[in-house]
């Protein structure tokens, strides 16, 4: 199954601008679904090959104008022999109906929907009279949010991100500078990544100013308490997302956010493909010490 | 050569000379028109012949439906209909289908009829009228003919094990999926899109889509129309659609000329935004005798009224549910611009009153930045409005272009589950339309309604929805200015009013033959005035009484 992923926003919020780093970067063949190919802004020394609506690109990649039948391209795109396909959203729709591709086009697998923010304008946009309910209703429907533009910011406008930032209660920034080939890989394939402390730094998603993010591959058994209990004494973590395996082999989902912990146990695996790894992201001026996760079940249940 | 007619009268809609007994055509134009001793000094000069034949019938200037969508109806007229309605079509009028048994039985005698192997397709079924679909139910009537139900929304279909075999359809391929219910043979939404796209080898095979245009043309002709605007050329494949048409309706000499309004957006496949106008500005150079474009375009503002994805003000629909815009509000008002700028007549598709005041204002600021007079924008479809924004698009110098049978089929369900009585009564304002000197005309939008003018007229003159209620009763027109919306300003939206839309010496003698006066019959009957034939370009084409139901 092919992994499906939605980039989606409304206009100017760089969602070109991230589909023209992640071409450049990619040194695996994805498939790219795009609104404009006049948008995008490839070296004509990487295009190998180009034929109507689709591009093939030096490094594999092969990248496609949509037009109405996003199945056709979804259809052509898994007959090419990519391993991922990212779909760049038009400025009008709504995450869902393209995330439901991912969900029933026969082949595919959705993977995540991120919905990017531009910081400078989002205020005027959600007080637009004909997109207000449109812009609300695609930051709602996101996995993710992805913030661009905070260097934009005016003093005018930094009230109303400060009003926005309360509002919001999961995003991280995705900063104006060059992406690392790390930050994307985290982007596009944080479910496969098998992360380990050394690589904490590098593999460290998109971060806030002040974030810093800590790994773990979580190769030991974990107990459930454990995991709540170092939230609990480290309220520091401002968000925490991973999968980990306890002792009786059952597997759970992690997901930290404003103080809110949430784990949900997996279905059990036929094989033994677990797929374990832990993120926590944290203010850097305080250390987070991992050495808590333990096996160990406290004898109190916590919530 | 001199053909002249003789009419019980002839309607022209030329305001100087309203009814005239006789027409004087020759070469395809009007010569004269008026009485029949007034033409004695024309026939003492030249040869002519006095034709009686519509001696006891009343003429019309040839019908024009200015929006419709020939592709669309290319792919879905060769299916077969099995429907809750009736419907009358040139081969055949399909009974009403109103119970499960019912719609089996019929579906039975299809199949028996049906060339073995050959894949058929039913579209029209509708739960509430017959019953749940399921690949068992179609299974128990062939399990060696291929069988897709299509639903009457177009939102869903069902197929049998035949038909999931010759697709190329089965479990190892599907999975698990929200939106295939394969045990049921059910496809909708996301999975709609994949069983269309196993579909589409068929249903847009050269053979398919030419037996469909050459359907489209019996049932333009069978509306007594002898023009139509395609008004979205490219909805499915540009050359297809064009190499089709001209084999179909150029070459086989069809009874009526298609005007063309390409679809840019549908053009942008590898071409940027002024690639693709440099492109439609060369398209009048390709054109022939009854195909033809001009510099006209077609935009699209917010999503399907029939799906309920117009955009509306304040308060919306009722149930909380939004609107779409099928574009950003930025980038439609950049392609308005683009278009203004090179003096185009502009046709925007929207249907929702939010829709229309983003439209309203985008025409405001091309009249401040560059102003012209006579520019021809339209609103097409004009669901729902305000009476301000008919004041405002009469200020502005828009034209409207309605399709009035989403009063008749959807006022009923929207005044219930949408938007409440007071607004699902208002749509199709085109009372105030007229009130404010606006130019209106009415469309069909086929396959979305019949593509029969006087159904049209019918509509807009008693407002009476599906239930039979009158919606809206002073937003009436009268049977004049409806037949003024079919024919002459219809031609107006279209750009060819010189040409066509009313009789009088000089324009192409296009002309309907009715069995009744539209204009002075009981209003309740004008849908069912007989269409005896058309002449287009002065050549007679008749129509045949439609034969019995099958």
């Amino acid at each position: 199954m092919i992994p499906l992923t939605v980039i989606a926003g409304y206009l100017g919020a760089g969602k070109t601008h991230l589909v023209n780093r992640l071409l450049k970067a990619s040194k695996e063949p994805i498939g790219i679904c795009v609104n404009d190919f006049g948008e995008l802004n490839i070296d004509a020394a990487l295009i190998q090959n180009s034929r109507g609506t689709t591009l093939e690109l030096t490094n594999g990649c092969i990248c496609c104008q949509l037009n109405d039948d996003l199945g056709a391209a979804l259809e052509d795109l898994a007959s090419t022999g990519i391993t991922r396909v990212i779909i760049e959203a038009s400025g009008v729709a709504l995450p869902e109906k393209i995330a439901a591709y991912g969900r029933n086009w026969p082949g595919y697998q959705l993977h995540k929907t991120y919905t990017l923010v531009d910081a400078s304008n989002i205020r005027r946009w959600l007080d637009d009279k004909y997109v207000g309910a449109l812009v609300a209703t695609q930051m709602q429907q996101a996995d993710e949010l992805l913030v661009t533009k905070l260097d934009l910011l005016g003093p005018a406008n930094s009230r109303h991100w400060s009003w926005m930032r309360e509002a919001l209660k999961e995003w991280q920034v995705l900063p104006n500078g060059a992406l690392t080939d790390a930050q994307l890989q985290a982007l596009f394939a944080p479910s496969e990544v098998q992360t380990t402390e050394a690589q904490a730094a590098t593999a460290s998603p998109l971060h806030r100013p002040n974030l810093v993010a800590t790994c773990t591959a979580a190769e030991q058994p974990i107990s459930a308490d454990s995991i709540r209990r170092l939230l609990r004494t480290n309220p520091h973590v401002v968000r925490a997302k991973g999968w980990f395996t306890d002792a009786t082999q059952r597997q759970y989902l992690l997901q930290h956010v404003a103080q809110q912990t949430n784990l949900e146990q997996q279905p059990k695996q036929q094989n033994n493909s677990k797929r374990n790894g832990l993120v926590f992201l944290h203010h850097e001026s305080t250390a987070l010490d991992l050495s808590m996760l333990t096996t160990q079940h406290l004898s109190s249940p916590t919530t | 050569m001199l053909d002249i007619y003789k009419a019980k009268t002839i309607i022209t809609m030329n305001p100087s000379l309203p009814r005239a007994e006789a027409i004087a055509i020759a070469d395809g134009q009007i010569v004269q028109v008026g009485r029949l001793s007034d033409m004695e000094p024309l026939m003492a000069s030249r040869e002519h012949v006095i034709h009686a034949q519509f001696a006891n019938d009343v003429m019309t200037p040839g019908l024009i439906d200015p929006h419709l969508h020939p592709a669309m109806a290319a792919v879905i007229l060769p299916m077969e209909f099995i429907t809750a309605m009736e419907w009358r079509l040139p081969w055949a009028t399909i009974p009403a289908t109103t119970t499960p048994q019912a719609y089996d039985e019929r579906l039975q005698a299809l199949i028996a009829a049906h060339p073995p192997g050959e894949l058929l397709i039913a579209w029209g079924h509708h739960e509430l009228w017959h019953g749940e679909m399921s690949r068992a139910r179609i299974n128990q009537f062939s399990s060696e003919l291929p069988i897709v139900i299509w639903n009457r929304s177009f939102h869903e279909l069902c197929m049998n094990d035949a038909a999931l075999n010759m697709l190329g359809i089965n479990a190892a391929a599907i999975g698990q999926r929200e939106q295939i219910d394969l045990e049921r043979g059910r496809f909708f939404e996301v999975g709609l899109s994949y069983a269309i796209g196993k579909l589409n080898p068929i249903i847009l095979a050269p053979e398919w889509f030419e037996r469909g245009m050459q359907r489209l043309v019996q049932v333009v002709h069978f509306g007594g129309q002898t023009t139509v605007g395609d008004m979205a050329v490219g909805i499915f494949d540009f050359a297809t659609e064009m190499a089709t048409q001209q084999k179909i309706i150029e070459e086989a000499q069809a009874p009526f000329r298609v005007e063309l309004i390409p679809h840019s957006a549908a053009l942008s496949r590898g071409r940027t935004a002024d690639e693709v106008a440099d492109f439609i500005d060369t398209l009048p150079t390709t054109n022939g005798h009854r195909l033809r474009y001009a510099k006209r375009v077609k935009l699209f503002a917010d999503g399907a009224f029939f799906s309920g994805l117009a955009q509306l003000l304040p308060p919306g629909y009722l149930d909380g549910h939004q609107g779409e815009w099928l574009v950003t509000p930025p980038e439609l008002e950049q392609a308005v611009r683009r278009y203004w700028q090179r003096n185009y007549q502009i046709h925007v598709h929207v249907t929702g009153d939010l829709g229309l005041e983003l439209v309203l204002d985008i025409l405001s600021l091309m009249q401040d930045e560059k102003p012209r007079i006579d520019h021809g924008f339209t609103i097409e479809h004009f669901g729902l409005s305000t009476p301000e924004q008919v004041s405002r698009a009469a200020r502005l110098g828009a034209r409207v272009s309605a399709n009035i049978y989403y009063l008749h089929e959807l006022s009923d369900i929207f005044a219930k589950q949408w938007v409440g009585q007071e607004r699902a009564e208002q749509m199709g304002r085109i009372g105030s339309c007229f009130r404010e000197g606006i130019t209106t005309t009415l469309h069909s939008d086929f396959t979305m309604a019949p593509a029969q003018p006087l159904n049209s007229m019918w509509v807009a003159v008693n407002r009476i929805n599906c239930e039979g209620n009158v919606m809206g009763p002073n937003e009436r027109i009268s049977p004049e200015q409806a037949l003024r919306a079919v024919t002459i300003n219809a031609a107006t939206v279209l750009g060819c009013e010189n040409e066509i839309g009313s009789l009088r010496a000089g324009k192409k003698a296009d002309i309907t033959v009715l069995g009744a006066d539209p204009l002075t019959v009981d209003p309740i009957t004008i849908k069912d005035i007989p269409i005896k034939a058309t002449l287009f370009e002065g050549q007679v084409f008749p129509i045949q009484p439609i034969t019995d139901p099958q």
